[in-house]
């Protein structure tokens, strides 16, 4: 292990714990959708992947999502949610030709990134979906962080004293946690689970590390590469 | 690139042509059931994705079925995140899998575009 690798238990237990946690945050209002709009969210990502027959269905519980989001973020969520490798510039330009604002639309793909991952474990493992929390009162943060254009197709925050606020570190961190920085609370959450669920970037490039019992790092970096090029996932 | 690197430092000759054929052995240690179980889990047949985890744990273990379904799991969130945002791949990667991208067709994915147009 990296020296400095924080020492993480890797169970099926602090998997269950952490993925508790990310139903709860499901139900807080975030950075841009209320607590209502954020559980519709996730209601209908379990929905229309429940339909495409990639996961069971659950109990239904929840608000209903076409009378709490619009058509136009129902749709985002559609397609993150069972079509990824179909994915194109479309998706974000027909959402905000529908109104949708690209701080909004962020958050919504972390919401239903973040439910993909929780469902897919559960599934993975023959385990029950851990049930939908009802919303939280409350309204969002409304604070837009200091992001810039990246290559990214919306802007994203590199570096300074409010990355490290975002990413919990200084130093600049890889895409995939920095895509998410307009919703700051998403963007935290995708880190901590990639640093339970992966590994701590610090023993990235150390390639006889695997954080897992049970896989060695070439195990692992093969179903990351067969679920990613299934994706048609390039990054 | 990691996938290459960490097979190497195994002693194991990966064959990348397994990660986008899954008719093609990997050339590691388990991936004949590995492979399977992510397609399953990704997939829509329940009994398929039965039948995948208990070779999983057959072969590899209980504590491998964990793992393997926390990382592909981790990876259905990440890809739908870079998907979506249009993250562009760092260019020290691009340049490493330069020498089996086009080979495996991986340069055809939709998401390509994010990386490759601004090259």
């Amino acid at each position: 292990m990296p020296p400095d690798t924080p020492t993480l238990e890797r169970s099926a237990e602090t998997l269950a714990a952490f993925h508790e946690e990310e139903m709860q945050t499901f139900a807080r209002p975030g950075d841009w959708l209320t607590g209502e709009e954020r559980v519709a969210v996730v209601r209908r990502a379990r929905d229309v992947r429940a339909s495409a027959g990639l996961q069971p269905a659950d109990d239904g519980q929840g608000p209903a999502p076409a009378e709490v989001l619009p058509d136009a973020l129902l749709d985002v969520v559609d397609r993150v949610a069972v079509a990824p490798a179909d994915l194109e510039r479309g998706c974000l330009d027909d959402a905000r030709a529908g109104g949708v604002t690209e701080e909004e639309y962020v958050e919504t793909v972390g919401l239903v990134a973040r439910a993909v991952n929780v469902d897919v474990y559960a599934r993975g493992t023959d385990g029950p979906l851990p049930a939908l929390p009802a919303p939280a009162d409350g309204e969002p943060a409304f604070e837009r962080p200091a992001a810039r254009p990246e290559g990214a197709w919306v802007p994203t925050v590199p570096f300074g004293a409010e990355a490290e606020a975002i990413y919990g570190g200084p130093g600049m961190q890889p895409f995939i946690y920095r895509a998410l920085s307009l919703a700051p609370g998403e963007a935290r959450r995708v880190i901590a689970g990639g640093n339970l669920q992966y590994l701590a970037l610090d023993g990235f490039f150390e390639f006889d590390y695997s954080a897992w019992p049970g896989l060695n790092r070439a195990q692992v970096e093969a179903l990351a590469a067969r679920v990613s090029a299934l994706n048609g996932c390039f990054y | 690139m990691v996938l290459r690197a960490s097979a190497q430092t195994n002693g194991e000759a990966v064959d990348l042509r397994g990660i986008v054929d899954a008719g093609v052995p990997l050339g590691i240690a388990g991936g004949e059931v590995l492979v399977p179980f992510a397609d399953a889990l990704l997939g829509n047949d329940a009994a398929a994705l039965a039948t995948a985890r208990d070779a999983v744990r057959t072969t590899l273990g209980d504590d491998a079925v964990t793992a393997a379904a926390a990382i592909a799991a981790n990876f259905s969130r990440n890809d739908r995140i870079a998907n979506a945002i249009g993250i562009p791949l760092e260019r020290d990667f691009v340049d490493q899998a330069a020498d089996f991208r086009p080979a495996l067709g991986i340069d055809a994915f939709r998401s390509a575009r994010n990386t490759l147009d601004g090259t």
